[in-house]
């Protein structure tokens, strides 16, 4: 993470990056992505959103699908949004890909309300 | 909505102990760090942390379990979870026995530590809504939730806390609206009976035979109804407070029967034979002036003289009118809180008209006014043009009182017969406006035999 704040070019917003690797933080076994809150740079795994690391036939369509609900998920974070109680909204916690999958990729009103003022925000110049 | 938790992370490795925070962090919760057991008690000697992450195994000198046991020393109720790479049967039995909630080996999964936080936070959610309705419970009958600045009012404050713990029969008098119930509410829930039962019965809302079986039971058939044994109010109270309201209606052959459970704490159900013996302590309220009832013979004197052990005179709202802005602020807080209203404030016209009122229904005519002035109210602040109801009322009021003539019977029937024909006769609505219970208008409308 320190070398993706150092790797952010000056005139942009928000960085993601993506890794095929494994990721994990010290303290848990693994984790599909992480960002700082309220923070510049975030980054999605792609490794445990594919299908064959459960030893499944391959499933593109569903790769990006889970991809694109991981990234609005971490990018999230970085516009200071935390862990929404609604299983659907892609700010929900999933620990297991059932809870990712349950997901979608729209944002309830709630943590809708909260990005558009983040992002309002930003292009005032504040975030 | 999450509410915002703290938690502390007490870790010697850095990253362990940030990657940890930041997560919390995700997840809704305020989350510190500590970097080692000293850091984490001086944290926690400042600040009340809801949960700590403790390492078992730091260097420094002081370690998790000795961490633990200091933070239990200074925060009791806090929740604290081991955390250790090394798990051992040994060391994981005796951090529970010191007090740990919980513990746990990393590197841990998420859907673990996820449900672990959620299931402690859920408990502490529950206990403090448990805490704050207690306490919201408890403040309801508290001395501190009458509210006054008078000086007859403080003194009676003080003689509250004085013999809340007596046994001895309390009388208080006072108009109706004053309060009376509360403040036997808080003779009770000051004293030491406050954990027992406080049971209250209006002696005036029933018929004599009824009123002696509520007061003290009856036994199965001893009248037609009485289809089982029923327990009195004096045997529900045991241990407790019996509050007798309106005590000055009680009929002739009660006033007996009252009288010998005064002297000799015992009683017979209606239709039994069996002598019952009760540790209650009896708070009699009323209305009207007893002494004169006994003058006029319609009440005892030796049950005036058993019930006025302890009299507390409760002045009427016209007697302390510089409780009015403090009683009105009082009730448009809670009032706009139950109504779901956002007014906040009372003018300065506003609080004028209302202290020129005379409050005949005391205070809680000043509360029905408040509650009718919030619910046509389209303001953020109660202005004198939403309490121009009262002001008709009161110019109604000085055509009554410029006539000399009437006695205040009369004018007390003037008043009731003005207010039902304006109500058309609606007795709810006719009792809000003469700022009285339904009950009291009902037993002023027999009273005067007044047509409806």
């Amino acid at each position: 993470m320190r070398e993706l704040v150092s790797l952010r070019p000056p005139d942009s917003s928000r960085l993601l990056a993506l890794t095929e690797k494994d990721l994990f933080i010290p303290m848990l076994s693994f984790i599909y992505g992480q960002a700082q809150l309220g923070g510049h740079v975030a980054m999605v795994s792609l490794a445990r959103l594919r299908q064959e690391f459960y030893q499944m036939p391959t499933n593109h369509r569903l790769t990006v699908s889970r991809a694109v609900k991981e990234c609005f998920h971490e990018l999230g974070h970085t516009f200071g949004l935390v862990h929404c109680l609604i299983a659907e909204c892609p700010m929900a916690l999933s620990t297991n890909i059932v809870q990712l999958d349950r997901k979608t990729a729209d944002f309830c009103h709630a943590c809708s309300i909260m990005l558009a003022e983040a992002i309002a925000h930003l292009r005032q110049g504040q975030g | 909505m999450k509410t915002r938790w703290e938690i502390l992370v007490v870790d010697d490795e850095e990253v362990m102990r940030e990657s940890l925070a930041a997560w919390l962090r995700e997840d809704g919760y305020s989350a510190d760090t500590a970097a080692s057991g000293r850091e984490a008690i001086n944290k926690a000697r400042q600040k009340e942390y809801a949960m700590y992450f403790v390492d078992l195994k730091m260097p420094g000198g002081i370690d998790g379990i000795e961490t633990m046991m200091e933070i239990h020393r200074l925060q009791p109720d806090a929740s604290i979870i081991i955390i250790t790479a090394y798990a051992t049967v040994d060391t994981a039995i005796t951090a529970m026995k010191e007090g740990a909630q919980e513990y746990i080996v990393k590197p841990c999964n998420l859907e673990e530590i996820s449900l672990l936080v959620n299931r402690i936070i859920g408990v502490k959610n529950l206990q403090r809504e448990n805490a704050l309705l207690k306490k919201k419970l408890n403040r309801r009958y508290s001395l501190q939730d009458i509210i006054s600045k008078n000086p007859r009012m403080q003194e009676i404050f003080r003689l509250i806390k004085e013999i809340a713990s007596l046994k001895s029969t309390v009388l208080i008098q006072g108009e109706s609206g004053t309060g009376k119930e509360l403040i036997a509410r808080a003779i009770h829930y000051t004293g030491e009976r406050a954990t027992k039962p406080f049971v209250g019965v209006s002696c005036a809302a029933l018929a004599e035979t009824l009123l002696e079986s509520e007061l003290f039971g009856h036994e199965k058939g001893s009248f037609t109804g009485a289809v089982a044994q029923k327990k009195g109010k004096f045997e529900l109270a045991g241990g407790g407070t019996i509050f007798l309201d309106e005590i000055g209606d009680i009929p002739a052959k009660l006033q007996l029967d009252l009288l010998r459970v005064l002297q000799e704490r015992s009683f017979y159900r209606v239709g039994g034979t069996e002598e019952i013996r009760v540790d209650v302590r009896v708070i009699a309220a009323t209305n009207v002036n007893l002494q004169e009832a006994v003058r006029e013979g319609v009440f005892r004197e030796d049950l005036y003289y058993r019930l006025n052990v302890i009299s507390i005179r409760i002045p009427p709202l016209r007697e302390r009118l510089e409780d009015v802005p403090l009683l009105a602020h009082h009730f448009l807080e809670q009032l706009s809180l139950q109504l779901g209203k956002k007014v906040e404030h009372i003018s300065e016209a506003a609080l004028r008209l209302l202290m020129n009122h005379s409050w005949p229904g005391n205070v809680r005519e000043l509360e029905n006014v408040i509650e009718r002035a919030l619910v046509t109210c389209r303001d953020s602040l109660l202005s004198e043009d939403d309490f121009q109801f009262l002001a008709h009322e009161l110019e109604g009021k000085k055509v009554l009182q410029e006539s000399p003539v009437l006695t205040l019977r009369e004018l007390e029937k003037q008043a009731i017969e003005v207010a039902l024909r304006r109500t058309q006769g609606n007795m709810k609505e006719a009792a809000a406006v003469l700022g009285i219970d339904r009950s009291t208008l009902y037993e002023k409308i027999k009273k005067y035999e007044i047509a409806r």
